[in-house]
């Protein structure tokens, strides 16, 4: 694996917004910046509508009529910059990912085989040679009969296995990144497990670099080195997982946390909630993101943006009254 | 005491011949009055069949539900108009469970009409009215259709539907597994306080185990169509007996890294 200097992936400043039909653009994504070295992986966190999966989809460059500012470089080349045609031999070759719904995005009709082999055939690789890699693929994967399941049809296997082939998809052209979009939503837990500790086996295997996003916190505790937390397109927290976990700085990180009903709760105490609704991207407010349904809101936090607060190597968050407590 | 379900032998399946199998095999259960009940287990254990079998969705194929001392299949017309009033339920994608057509002070006030329950318009309002108030949807949002709303706000809709017709029970069928957490908390609590204040047995069904040990206070544990295991949540969390139950908390993602972490290292 060669060394790279500096992260595999950078972005700097990034904003998206589209625009429909009639009417203004909306900036979805209101400049973020993250970056990621070889092997890392890093957990992207928040609700429906903060802005976790745009993040993905812009770093594939896969949102249709969307408008990018800033830089998203990887291998230190700005990606934004690049055609359609040099892109194509990035998507899914050197950054692949993985799509929440996984019998959705099977082909229904095509052998589970062929949907693999596909992503090298169609770049000139013999077919015998795809086949042959796709059964180690498919072993190292945990199915015990990668010979039956190539001629197989999505609608035989189940939901853990489909995930699975949603993942031989992504890394059999042996990209440097995964990015992995709720991998294990729809899954039991004990499925879950199973599909995470494949990730995290054979990504510390291939030193792949992986990006997981997940509202499924505890999915992320188990699995991530770095956890960002968005919030209405924005980061308001990131951090070492354990930074993250253990003490949350963000009012929205601590209320996230704390809204989770874990099986070690004591029910006796009522769940706390985040009230209100996530923000409009069409009005947004001036002044902190998450003013409106923040527990500790102050009349600063209505005119002013937070900056950035580092705590230690990797912490940092926006807020002007953050949490200081830490779980023990 | 008499007890609120009383279900005993039952058995369903789906299917025939050789594709023929048992979603529910040979279950007995007693399910106690003014208890929140919960239901949990994988996908395919049967917990929902179990729940559509109990309001009457499906019909199964032996076995009885004795529901308050009387048994469900002896019914007439007007014992089972009165069991569907008493047993109302909440289902599990807010999506598709409400009428795109209809405006929500409709579809809540829909059962009110059915059942009898107001005299005149006025007072088929003020009865929609109070309960979509209870569930926290305020009046100026009572003649909007359910595009309109949230995900949360929809299920606090189909609750409010569910309590119009002033029932008994509340089945509620994984309520809140589409909702982010913050949103799920609030349905959540609105759940609890709802049943406290209204005396009512809830039969909460729920594949997600913090989920259930914050509803329940007593708790079935389901696999492959049979019962495993029942017990109160301390039983249940503190002390499992099955090895199943065992698994299934073990497995359940905490969030906190020093727990998690290991879990996920394959040997």
């Amino acid at each position: 694996m060669s060394q790279l200097p500096g992260p595999i992936l950078r972005i700097e400043n990034l904003s998206v917004a589209i625009t429909p039909k009639h009417g203004r653009p909306i900036e979805i994504i209101d400049q973020i910046d993250l970056s990621v070295k070889t092997g890392e992986r890093l957990a992207i966190v928040g609700e429906s509508g903060s802005g976790k999966t745009v993040t993905a989809m812009a770093i594939m460059q896969l949102i249709d009529g969307a408008s990018y500012r800033g830089k998203i470089e990887f291998n230190n080349e700005n990606i934004l910059m690049k055609s359609e045609k040099e892109l194509n031999e990035i998507r899914g070759q050197k950054i692949a990912m993985t799509f929440q719904d996984s019998l959705s995005t099977l082909n229904p009709i095509m052998r589970i085989g062929e949907q693999i082999t596909e992503v090298l055939t169609i770049r000139g690789i013999k077919k015998s040679i795809a086949k042959s890699k796709t059964l180690t693929l498919l072993a190292e994967l945990g199915f015990k009969t990668p010979v039956d399941v190539f001629d197989q049809y999505p609608h035989q296997l189940s939901g853990g296995m489909r995930q699975r082939v949603m993942i031989a998809i992504a890394l059999i052209a042996e990209p440097q990144i995964l990015i992995a979009d709720e991998p294990t939503t729809a899954l039991d837990v004990g499925i879950q497990a199973q599909v995470m500790s494949m990730i995290n086996l054979l990504a510390t295997k291939k030193n792949l670099t992986v990006i997981l996003i997940s509202h499924d916190l505890g999915v992320v505790a188990g699995f991530a080195d770095i956890v960002l937390v968005m919030y209405g397109g924005k980061i308001v927290e990131r951090g070492n997982a354990d930074d993250i976990f253990l003490r949350a700085r963000h009012p929205y990180t601590k209320a996230l946390l704390n809204s989770i009903p874990t099986v070690m709760r004591d029910r006796s105490i009522l769940l706390p909630t985040i009230d209100g609704v996530t923000v409009d991207p069409t009005n947004r407010p001036v002044g902190c993101i998450f003013q409106d349904r923040c527990p500790v809101v102050q009349s600063l936090c209505k005119v002013e943006i937070p900056k950035e607060i580092s705590e230690g190597a990797n912490h940092r968050y926006s807020c002007f009254f953050p949490n200081l407590e830490d779980v023990v | 005491m008499t007890s609120l379900f009383k279900v005993k032998n039952l058995s369903k399946s789906y299917g025939n011949g050789v594709k023929r199998n048992f979603a529910l095999k040979d279950i007995s259960l007693d399910f106690p009055i003014n208890v929140s009940v919960g239901i949990v287990g994988e996908s395919g254990s049967g917990k929902s069949t179990l729940a559509r079998c109990l309001i009457g969705l499906l019909k199964p194929d032996s076995g009885s539900i004795v529901y308050k001392g009387s048994d469900v299949s002896s019914f007439n017309a007007s014992d089972y108009r009165k069991f569907r009033q008493d047993v109302q339920m909440v289902f599990q994608d807010p999506y598709t469970s409400l009428n795109p057509r209809m405006r929500i002070q409709e579809i809540v006030g829909e059962g009110v009409k059915v059942f009898d329950l107001a005299k005149n318009k006025d007072e088929l309002f003020a009865k929609t009215a109070s309960i979509l108030n209870q569930v926290g949807i305020s009046e100026e949002m009572f003649s909007r259709y359910p595009r309109q709303f949230s995900g949360g706000q929809r299920q606090r809709i189909s609750i409010a539907r569910a309590l119009a017709v002033g029932p008994k029970v509340l089945i509620c069928d994984e309520p809140v597994s589409s909702l982010d957490v913050s949103i799920q908390a609030q349905i959540l609590n609105l759940l609890r306080g709802l049943t406290k204040n209204l005396s009512l047995s809830m039969i909460f069904i729920s594949h997600d185990l913090g989920v259930i040990r914050y509803v329940s206070d007593f708790i079935v544990v389901m696999q492959n169509g049979i019962v495993v295991e029942t017990g109160f949540p301390e039983q249940i969390f503190e002390d499992p007996q099955n090895k199943y139950t065992k698994s299934l908390l073990h497995a359940v993602p905490v969030p906190d890294p020093r727990i998690q972490r290991p879990r996920y290292l394959l040997k």
